[in-house]
């Protein structure tokens, strides 16, 4: 009986709409928490996973040896990596072709931590959206520069000691009489 | 379980196992299940125990054991487990990886590595190595194999490979210590038979193959087991596609598999660029105002059922003819001649194995039943006495050869080589270097050798006794008809003594299992026919066909000769070697068929030209035959071809024929689809599909399908298997390649003196035997390992290791001529007034004999083939154009090379 009577009084008196009114005048003097994109932009997070890019070495040349390791760790098939013999350097291998299709990329990451040689990376970037989804398929030059954008500063080639990677045995090759693929074609 | 012939039982990891005494305890343990790791040890190879990974502790030894060439032991106890021998392996692998790079992700061998392999089963993720790793000089080796030396765990599984195996020995180890390299003789680029067994063997990214060099990753390839299509060995290869390519990246093979047991030669390791050549025919193509245009399909296929059955209303049936090549399928040549039988009504139908290979089946059915080999690979194998005659084995049949040199180089087989070839080091392997006593005959005279090998057979008294028991008559009437043959004229013609012959007679007759093989410089030289029934005659007086383990072994070039003429595409057989003029079995394959079959003997690829020529031949149907590229100007070949009314030619490729067709239609290669290939040892071996055809192409089965549809005769297969399954019902009552008693007692007793008397009685004398022309050297048009018919020209790789014809001579000869390996020769022959000549380069060869050259013979557009002298044999109608007489002299000034020359002609 007692609680149908406090019922009706709070009824009468608005208390419920004075509450929630209360809420909403309390908003008034706290931050706002909508952001008015695109002319306010959000700060991600440093381990945001966003467009893909591929990575340079501080002298510019590229960090991918195109092993497709990322192509196969990819759950969603999104990487076609070609890959060949850089001309006049025996054994050098670099991804002649590489190509990201975007629209199917999940973004879980699995290419960044296939990569032995740490050439992924994903950059910061989110606004991807186009009115043409063939811009959505990048090639590796796109790549490349999405990863000079964002990854500027990287560390110079490590030595690989004892390597056919390391750049004394490369110099060491191209000092002799190599004929490349295409002088034997030729 | 099969009966063990001396069990030992063992214990390893607690496990008790028994085992064939002289096993080694890593392959007892193999059988037990149990994985021991090793790097050195292979199933190819003799153990060497370098690299020490396989060490296990055993009970009562005070050190450890490497297991893989450690004999089993009544009552061994062995721990592969136990913490010592754990401990050894993590230390050898820090050892192995102390100079092994990391560069995994950019080595072709990633993936499929064994190094990679056990390091993650049995190392330490840890190095206690810290020093600079060993960085070995980088160094040009060959643009087909590319070698890696820092990779190197210096197994040697390689070097064993090329000199155990091969016995080829292109490579070494050189240097020692941590600086050990595998090299080449004073590290020259690598010049030896490219059979890419170091690439397969290797256990690491040491070895890897330049031509496919980051082409692939292994986990990106379907794997498809078929048979190569090259040579008729038969081997068992996988090839790698990329299914989003449609294209073959590379090709391998199982050790433990197929007839060759994962041995291969350059070209089915190498060869596979013909499958996806820019220039295969992608649509069908009609001739209209003079030139070829392409056509769709359905139209094609009725035009040409349209003007088959014009011709067939307007000449007769026997106006059509066909011949199939002997790189099809035998499903697709069972159907080919049930089209022309049936379809058609006409009984020409033939096959390119009428090139040598007739006189093989026709001269064997006669004596066994059957033409195939008698003795399979392991019977070679495990051979006392291996006899080689006309055939440089190597060159001609690489993996039967391998075969032979495992005879001699495992288990100490006497080999006994019978051509016109000398000892030589070189880099391709050469058989007559394995012969204690080689016999290096007159160039032409290897059918004059196995006759004087059966005169001595029987004049030292050498027959075999349950033979000699059974067969009086035969034998007394071949002891009549070797009196024909006197020793000093097969002295004089073959250039051996007597007692060579005699010394080789009798050890073939006095193995316990001896082995004869036979090749295309006695199938394919003029009088090939008798010279395979006189072998047959030394077959069956040493006792080659009565003794277990041994057996007389025609060679054959083209995969599936054997195939398409048991398949009945030979005017002379029906399906399953059955004779045509046999009227009971022509009546029992009518029951099966349900249909009349024409019952005349057609006629034989040359006799089809002739008639052609003649105009008695209106059309022709060459399925994957070039006679025009392969077949020399004096046969009259482009007459015959110009005067037909039809020609279709249904092929791969747009050949030299198929430019003179009416009609072309677009078949698929051997990648592309599914059928079985027979080998030369009478295996019958599935080939399957690997590929979309290329283009519009179509299977030959397919083609011949919806041909006979729209003649109005269905021959409706849904699949080559359906096929497959027919000829299975059809042929159930033929031998299984057994030799049959009853068709050799019938043929011992039919023989007639006579026909024994003229197949002994020497020629006219030499001039006849060793051909016209005139000149003073001797000629033979050959095989080379490199090329197979001119189907290996398509195959780009290949084309590079060997990218022209060059005439081969002994150095002695090359010094009289003043000529230089890559001087260009000129050959000319005179023939009557006319001269014709050739202009080659030539290169020395001191396997060659004096007096002898050859040219191989995969180069028409060289123009060699026509100097050779043309004949057809009386009785298989095969053509003979691969040896002639020829003067050669230096050609000053030609400074041109063949494909120069080749370019020019074609211009014209």
């Amino acid at each position: 009986m007692a609680s149908r009577i406090t019922r009706l009084l709070k009824t009468i008196f608005l208390v419920e709409i004075l509450r929630g009114l209360t809420l909403t005048f309390r908003h008034l003097f706290v931050r706002s928490i909508t952001r008015q994109y695109p002319h306010e932009r959000p700060d991600v997070a440093k381990r945001f996973r966003g467009v893909m890019s591929l990575l340079r070495y501080q002298d510019g040349g590229e960090k991918c040896v195109g092993c497709g390791l990322c192509e196969v760790a990819c759950p969603s098939n999104v990487i076609k990596v070609v890959s060949a013999e850089r001309e006049g350097t025996p054994l050098k291998r670099y991804a002649r072709e590489y190509w990201f299709d975007l629209s199917r990329c999940v973004f879980c990451g699995f290419c960044v931590e296939a990569c032995p040689v740490d050439a992924l990376a994903m950059t910061p970037n989110y606004e991807y959206a186009t009115t043409n989804k063939r811009d959505l398929l990048l090639s590796k030059e796109t790549m490349l520069a999405l990863g000079d954008q964002y990854f500027p500063n990287q560390p110079p080639k490590p030595a690989y000691i004892g390597s056919c990677e390391s750049e004394m045995y490369l110099l060491s090759a191209k000092q002799q009489h190599y004929p490349t693929k295409s002088d034997d074609q030729g | 379980m099969t009966t063990l012939k001396s069990p030992v039982t063992l214990t390893i990891d607690g496990k008790s196992i028994t085992v064939e005494k002289g096993t080694y305890v890593i392959d007892a343990a193999r059988q037990a299940g149990i994985h021991i790791p090793y790097f050195c040890s292979h199933v190819k190879l003799a153990p060497d125990a370098n690299c020490r990974m396989c060490l296990v502790e055993v009970e009562k030894m005070p050190k450890l054991q490497t297991s893989c060439n450690l004999p089993v032991a009544e009552g061994m106890v062995v721990r592969s487990t136990s913490e010592k021998a754990e401990q050894a392996h993590k230390s050898v692998m820090d050892f192995i990886l102390a100079n092994h790079p990391l560069d995994c992700p950019m080595c072709d061998q990633g993936g499929e590595c064994e190094l990679q392999d056990r390091t993650h089963a049995y190392s330490d993720n840890y190095s206690h190595y810290t020093e600079a790793k060993r960085l070995p000089e980088k160094r040009y080796f060959s643009p087909y194999i590319e070698r890696e030396m820092s990779r190197c765990i210096t197994c040697m599984r390689c070097v064993r490979y090329c000199d155990e195996v091969l016995d080829v020995k292109a490579i070494a180890a050189v240097n020692r210590g941590d600086r050990v390299e595998i090299s080449t003789f004073m590290d020259r680029e690598l010049d030896c038979e490219f059979c890419g067994g170091c690439v397969q063997i290797c256990p690491v990214g040491a070895f890897t193959n330049r031509v496919a060099l980051y082409d692939y990753r292994p986990w990106q390839l379907k794997k498809t087991e078929t048979v190569c299509a090259y040579c008729a060995d038969g081997c068992t290869l996988t090839l790698e596609s990329k299914v989003s390519e449609n294209q073959i990246v590379r090709v391998t093979s199982d050790w433990e598999k197929g007839r060759n047991l994962g041995d291969l030669c350059a070209k089915g390791f190498f060869g596979y660029h013909m499958i996806n050549s820019p220039e295969r025919v992608a649509a069908p193509m009609i001739r209209q105002d003079g030139r070829l245009v392409e056509w769709p399909w359905i139209e094609a296929i009725e035009a040409a059922a349209q003007r088959l059955s014009e011709i067939k209303r307007r000449y007769g049936a026997e106006a059509i003819g066909g011949v199939i090549s002997a790189r099809c399928t035998n499903e697709e040549a069972y159907l080919f001649q049930k089209l022309l039988r049936l379809a058609i009504g006409t009984p020409h139908v033939d096959s390119s194995a009428r090139d040598g290979h007739l006189n093989s089946v026709r001269a064997l059915t006669r004596v066994a039943g059957h033409g195939r080999m008698t003795a399979p690979y392991e019977a070679i194998e495990a051979a006392r006495v291996v006899m080689v005659i006309g055939a440089d084995l190597t060159e001609t049949n690489p993996i039967t050869a391998l075969k032979v040199k495992a005879a001699v180089r495992k288990h100490g087989a006497n080999l006994i080589t019978v051509g016109p070839y000398l000892k030589e080091i070189g880099p391709i392997s050469n058989l007559v270097n394995l012969s204690q006593a080689p016999l290096t005959v007159t160039p032409g005279s290897e059918s004059m050798v196995v006759r004087a090998l059966v005169k001595a057979v029987v004049e030292e008294r050498l027959i075999e006794p349950s033979v000699a028991a059974q067969a009086q008559t035969y034998v007394a009437r071949v002891e009549a008809a070797v009196t024909q043959l006197p020793w000093p004229v097969a002295e004089a013609r073959t250039g051996l003594s007597a007692d060579a012959i005699k010394a080789a007679a009798r050890s073939l007759s006095g193995a316990e299992r001896a082995v004869v093989l036979f090749g295309p410089e006695l199938t394919r030289q003029a009088g090939g026919y008798d010279a395979v029934c006189a072998l047959a005659d030394l077959a069956i007086l040493t006792g080659l066909y009565s003794k277990p383990g041994s057996g007389l072994n025609p060679l054959c070039e083209e995969n599936n000769e054997m195939g398409v003429v048991e398949m009945g595409a030979a005017p002379e057989f029906l399906p399953g070697l059955i004779d045509v003029r046999n009227e009971a079995a022509r009546l029992r394959l009518r029951e099966a068929w349900k249909e009349e079959l024409p019952s005349a003997t057609g006629w034989s690829l040359t006799q089809m030209l002739e008639e052609a020529r003649q105009g008695r031949l209106k059309a022709l149907y060459l399925v994957g035959e070039d006679p025009l590229g392969s077949l020399p100007a004096s046969s009259g070949v482009r007459q015959a071809l110009q005067s037909l009314e039809l020609l279709i030619c249904q092929d791969p490729f747009l050949t030299e024929t198929g430019r003179l067709a009416h009609l072309v239609l677009p078949a698929a290669g051997f990648a592309e689809k599914e059928g079985t290939f027979t080998n030369h040892e009478g295996r019958v071996q599935r080939v399957r599909r690997a590929l979309e055809p290329v283009g519009e192409a179509l299977p030959d089965w397919d083609i011949f399908g919806q041909l006979a549809a729209g003649l109005g005769h269905p021959l409706d297969y849904a699949s080559a298997g359906e096929i497959t399954d027919e000829i299975r019902r059809v042929l159930s009552d033929r031998p299984d390649g057994r030799i049959d008693g009853a068709v050799m007692a019938q043929y011992l007793a039919d023989l007639t003196a006579e026909e024994l008397e003229a197949r002994y009685r020497p020629g006219p004398g030499a001039a006849s035997e060793r051909g016209r022309g005139g000149g003073s050297m001797t000629l033979v048009i050959s095989q080379s390992l490199f090329h197979s018919g001119k189907l290996s020209r398509r195959a780009s790789e290949l084309m590079r290791i060997e990218p022209e014809g060059r005439l081969q001579l002994n150095p002695s000869d090359a010094e009289r001529l003043g000529v230089e390996d890559g001087d260009m020769v000129r050959l000319r022959t005179m023939d009557g007034s006319a001269s014709r000549e050739a202009v080659v380069p030539a290169v020395r060869r001191a396997k060659i004999a004096p007096g002898f050259c050859r040219f191989p013979g995969h180069f028409p557009e060289a123009g060699v083939k026509e100097l050779v002298d043309w004949s057809v044999d009386p009785v298989t109608q095969t053509p003979y154009f691969r040896s002639g007489r020829v003067m050669i002299e230096k050609a000053v000034g030609a400074a041109a090379t063949a494909s120069v020359q080749a370019a020019a002609r074609e211009g014209v």
